[in-house]
């Protein structure tokens, strides 16, 4: 705790000190008796400030909130002795906003009974945030001494991203062998009609096609296509972040996309990873059910783009987060050129990618001067040929133009898959 | 403004203008320091008052001790209000707080230094003959006073 004596106490004794000198110099009584109160005063005050003990407890009443809810940040204060004046000072970082304006409240404290503030407070982008810090400053009863208190870091405010909503799942070719509700393209136990075949010894008789059989004059058995799980990795390019001087950014964006993705996966019993990839490359290995799900959510919040110069590639993501026949659901700009490396090296590596590629244009401010348009026009150019590379190499390459429904590019990505052909990369 | 109104010399208006400009300097200050929520605007506008009234005294002649310790004691008083406002104005007080505590405590201090003051003016006053009596009070008081500037200052020091 740090002591600040106010301004007025050195004044105080300063002018008292001169009044005296003056008034002894001159023999005169007039300006001791003015400087009588002012030192009166000083001392009162030197001999009154005290040191003031308080207990302060911070704490949230959800510490998990979605984007845009807000959350009450409850303040309890106590002291042993009275505290006359004390001013509480709460900085909160810019993701985090107060309702009420003021920054800085005042208020007593009495002995052995404790104040509660409640303050409610917004959570306006995603991400773990630790409000705070607060500072605690206390003057004595004259206000001539004023000490201040850094608390303690507060409590961290974990913010999920409002995620995209996804109604239908992207065409998944290869699965595996446990169940799930992704129909199979191999044949099997399963709802889905297949083919039909001539009876082999060892079928069911309940899967003969009578009216087949009577047909051909031989049995014919139905071929079912089986449901299975799938394995879905989303992969998260952290290179880069288009940021718009409003405070949207693209990485928020890819974010909300990757956890609508995720979850929908998930509530298909799909076991479903997560890569960012990045200046540093985090993984979490495929999983399914709830706790996966709040898993890929802690780990989305940890997600951030900094700054980079090294050279990354696929060689750093651990084979165990992806599993041979897992769909890579990519969302990336496809600005930074590892990005766009990894994602053709994947995809030379035998793996099934879809690439959602967040518009950075809706982010970016468009130049205005003919130069620059030019230069605008040939980027895109480039960004087209681009597309046009990995769709060559069966890679489903959709434009999203956040906040534009997720849906939208999905759908682009569902049609490619459908009517597209694997090729080998 | 009761400070700046004693200081005006009337007697002619040269005179006027001096007392008047120191007057209107102490209440600019003080202006200032609420306008601007500056504590430390509070001292020097203390100092302009009572200088004010100072020079006042140095044209006019003396006062009575009345009126200089009426005087010692809204400067006390005017430092110790604007303390209390711009500390008001700096945060958002909750409700209830806050208000009474301080008023309270301003106050004590006044009625207490008003009987310094008293006690000061009664000293200035009064016909006091050198004696044992006068021995008595005397030496006890100066080893009080001694004693509580020592505590202060002990207290000034900590860190």
């Amino acid at each position: 705790m740090t002591r600040h004596p106010s301004p007025r106490l050195r004044a105080y004794i300063l002018i008292g000190a001169t009044w005296l000198l003056v008034g002894a110099a001159f023999g005169r009584p007039e300006p001791i008796i003015l400087a009588t109160p002012l030192l009166v005063a000083a001392l009162a005050g030197l001999l009154l400030g005290k040191e003031p003990e308080v207990e302060v407890d911070l704490s949230l009443s959800r510490d998990r909130v979605l984007e845009g809810e807000s959350v009450d940040l409850d303040v309890r204060l106590g002291a042993a002795r009275s505290v006359p004046w004390l001013e509480l000072a709460l900085a909160l970082p810019p993701a985090v906003a107060t309702a009420e304006p003021a920054a800085v409240r005042g208020l007593t404290l009495e002995p052995d009974s404790g104040v509660r503030l409640s303050i409610p407070i917004l959570a306006q982008r995603w991400g773990a945030h630790r409000v705070g810090p607060a500072v605690l400053r206390m003057r004595d009863e004259l206000g001539f001494f004023a000490f201040e208190r850094a608390l303690d870091p507060g409590p961290i405010l974990r913010v999920f991203p409002r995620s995209e909503e996804v109604r239908r799942a992207i065409p998944i070719g290869q699965t595996n062998a446990s169940f799930g509700n992704q129909v199979s393209r191999a044949s099997g136990d399963g709802i889905e009609f297949a083919t039909a075949r001539a009876y082999r010894p060892g079928d069911s008789v309940r899967r003969v096609n009578w009216r087949l059989s009577n047909r051909k004059s031989e049995l014919h058995v139905n071929e079912m296509h089986p449901e299975r799980s799938t394995d879905v990795v989303v992969l998260l390019d952290t290179f880069t972040d288009v940021v718009t001087p409003a405070g949207s950014s693209s990485l928020a964006a890819a974010i909300r996309g990757a956890h609508g993705i995720a979850d929908h996966f998930l509530r298909r019993r799909d076991r479903v990873g997560l890569i960012t990839f990045g200046a540093t490359t985090r993984w979490l290995v495929p999983g399914m059910g709830l706790r996966q799900s709040y898993r890929l959510v802690d780990a989305l919040l940890d997600a951030q783009a900094a700054v980079s110069f090294a050279w990354k590639g696929v060689d750093l993501i651990p084979p165990g987060s992806l599993p041979p026949r897992a769909l890579v659901v990519a969302l990336s700009p496809l600005v930074d050129e590892r990005a766009v490396g990894a994602l053709f090296d994947l995809r030379r590596r035998r793996f099934d990618v879809a690439i959602i590629e967040v518009d950075p244009e809706g982010f970016a401010e468009l130049p205005t001067d003919p130069l620059a348009s030019q230069a605008l026009r040939l980027w895109r150019l480039q960004r087209a040929m681009r597309r046009d590379e990995f769709r060559s190499i069966g890679v489903a390459v959709a434009r999203w133009a956040a906040p534009e429904p997720l849906e939208a590019a999905l759908e682009e990505v569902r049609a490619f898959r459908r009517t597209g052909r694997l090729v080998s990369a | 403004m009761a400070i700046a109104g004693l200081s005006l010399d009337v007697r002619s208006g040269g005179l006027l203008v001096i007392s008047g400009s120191f007057g209107v300097i102490a209440l600019g200050v003080l202006a200032a320091a609420f306008v601007l929520a500056r504590a430390s605007f509070l001292g020097p506008a203390v100092l302009v008052l009572e200088l004010a009234y100072l020079q006042h005294v140095l044209l006019a002649g003396p006062p009575t001790v009345v009126e200089v310790a009426v005087v010692s004691l809204a400067a006390l008083l005017a430092g110790e209000l604007g303390q209390w406002s711009i500390d008001n104005r700096t945060v958002r007080i909750e409700a209830g707080q806050l208000q009474s505590g301080r008023l309270r405590a301003i106050l004590g201090l006044l009625v207490v230094s008003g009987l310094a003051v008293a006690a000061v003016a009664f000293g200035a006053v009064a016909p006091v003959v050198a004696g044992p009596a006068v021995a008595i009070v005397a030496v006890p008081a100066a080893v009080a006073a001694v004693a509580i500037v020592s505590l202060a200052a002990t207290r000034a020091a900590r860190p």
